[in-house]
């Protein structure tokens, strides 16, 4: 039993020294004006922009929806821009074969990367939706706030994954900048937040819904106008699962670079 | 000055041919694509002709602004870190001219961002703009164009200045997409940030636009317009030049090119 816990304690600890070592540094961002911009005037700014176009097209409380699903999709940037660039850097700076010559548990190693980015994600949100009342005038009176506050959490959760997934392509190609915007701007028009899913066909409507953050918007909004648990729950397993599914073909791709690359004798396959 | 105009031209080549590659352009193109789309439908929902010209017009200046803040905005650490800073300190070229010419050259790709951008509002609106005086559009959008230039100009040597690190445009891009009035008449923004957007050129010049879109209704508003976003780019030009004899001087005294 005492080896158990001893295991147990040197593994959270090997956990823990990797989650920051990776944070602290590959995290690109992680200078006092750089967090800052990112962090708070970012969302603060994005929201602006969203709410002062919006008002083209809505107002009153289909705006305030629209603010609200704003805030949480001011976590994408700083997930996916944080996690993205740390595995760029990563082969960039030549730690990668350091990481595959050693014999550290690779799961515990995936896991550990995207851990002190989300509450980075976390502080967007917040400061979105302080925004979005100061903005907009949001009413939190019927707002559920358990419901709001797991919304935001698994939303987190799931665009981790994600950005683990992206992540590893990055780790391929040493590039996260390329493609960064693309797949940022294309799944924000798909997740709903702004684009009502009703304005695309059927078929893009439920493919929009494997995207990350299209469900937890619908949780949230839920959430905020006071819908109970069991209104809430449906979606939130959808954003939760669709986060597995990331994770796992993240974490499979994750493995078969080292394995393909530990073939090749190189980290970049292009060369063969 | 005719050095200064050959060294401006030379720049000015040099990044044409680094960003015309299609590797770099494509993905930059299919990024806007997704945004301009969405402010298109949000545009429509207003269905206010006027507005989706503003729409039209105005998003290819927001992609102008966000590559061009951010490839100009590091372009004198890139020129740092490729070693080529020394050769300008050493001849009598001033900085200010090299990231002048990358500037232009900036300005010209934005060309294929306008014409998708053009293509996006199109056949999502399905309609074709409407301006009701087009003799006053075109310089009071050269007039937008000029301070989008300027203020982009004057991050190069920010950047440097106060050693800015990666993610350093991270707020600076946002801030003059919010306050630039390229989506919107400031007039729509929070009373707050209205006062913030009014220090900005292109907001200015940008209500000529509007003006220009829907027909004048006062010409001592279109005229100020105008007069302001000259008064701002003439400031930023100024606050530019002073910033990069600031970073020379730091170099040529500090000896080091090292933050």
């Amino acid at each position: 039993m005492k080896a158990f816990w001893a295991l147990v304690n040197k593994t959270g600890q090997n956990f823990i020294t990797q989650a920051i070592a990776t944070y602290k540094g590959l995290f690109g961002w992680l200078s006092v004006w750089s967090f800052t911009s990112v962090a708070i005037s970012a969302p603060i700014l994005n929201m602006v922009v969203v709410t002062s176009v919006g008002s083209y097209a809505f107002s009153g409380e289909a705006m305030k929806n629209v603010a609200v699903g704003v805030s949480i999709g001011a976590m994408n940037y700083i997930i996916f821009g944080g996690i993205t660039q740390s595995y760029a850097y990563e082969r960039n700076l030549a730690t990668a074969q350091m990481l595959f010559a050693s014999p550290a548990n690779r799961f515990l190693n995936y896991m550990s990367r995207s851990m002190l980015h989300l509450p980075n994600g976390l502080l967007c949100f917040a400061v979105s939706l302080t925004s979005a009342w100061l903005i907009v005038g949001l009413d939190f009176g019927p707002a559920n706030w358990l419901g709001m506050i797991l919304a935001a959490v698994i939303t987190a959760l799931t665009l981790t994954m994600f950005a683990q997934m992206l992540g590893v392509f990055s780790f391929i190609t040493s590039d996260w900048s390329t493609y960064f915007n693309p797949v940022l701007n294309t799944i924000g028009i798909l997740n709903g937040i702004v684009l009502p899913l009703v304005v695309f066909p059927k078929s893009i409507a439920e493919i929009a819904r494997f995207v990350p953050m299209t469900n937890g918007v619908i949780a949230i909004r839920a959430a905020y106008k006071g819908s109970e648990m069991s209104g809430i729950a449906v979606p939130l397993l959808r954003e939760f699962s669709n986060g597995l599914l990331y994770f796992l073909v993240g974490y499979i791709g994750f493995v078969i670079f080292e394995r393909v690359a530990k073939r090749q004798g190189t980290l970049d396959l292009d060369e063969h | 000055m005719l050095d200064k105009i050959r060294a401006l031209y030379a720049s000015f080549l040099i990044q044409l041919k680094l960003r015309s590659s299609l590797s770099r352009m494509v993905p930059d193109l299919a990024a806007a694509i997704p945004t301009t789309a969405t402010w298109t439908w949000l545009a429509l929902q207003s269905h206010s002709k006027d507005v989706l010209t503003y729409i039209f017009i105005g998003s290819p200046l927001v992609a102008v602004w966000a590559t061009a803040a951010f490839i100009i905005g590091w372009s004198l650490r890139n020129e740092k870190s490729a070693m080529t800073v020394p050769f300008i300190i050493v001849s009598r070229t001033s900085m200010m001219s090299v990231i002048s010419g990358k500037m232009f050259a900036e300005m010209l790709m934005a060309i294929p961002y306008g014409m998708l951008g053009t293509a996006v509002v199109i056949a999502v609106s399905r309609q074709l703009p409407e301006i009701a005086n087009i003799w006053l559009l075109v310089p009071s959008l050269l007039l937008a164009v000029t301070g989008l230039f300027v203020l982009s100009l004057l991050l190069a040597p920010l950047a440097l200045a106060v050693r800015g690190r990666g993610g350093f445009f991270n707020g600076i891009i946002p801030l003059g997409t919010a306050m630039g009035g390229f989506l919107y008449p400031i007039s729509r923004l929070p009373h707050a940030f209205q006062i913030i957007a009014r220090f900005f050129p292109m907001s200015w010049a940008m209500d000529s636009v509007w003006q220009s879109i829907r027909g004048v209704d006062s010409w001592g508003v279109f005229f100020r317009g105008w007069g302001m976003s000259l008064l701002l780019s003439a400031i930023f030009f100024l606050a530019a030049w002073w910033l990069f004899r600031v970073v020379e001087k730091q170099i040529r005294v500090s000896g080091s090119l090292e933050n």
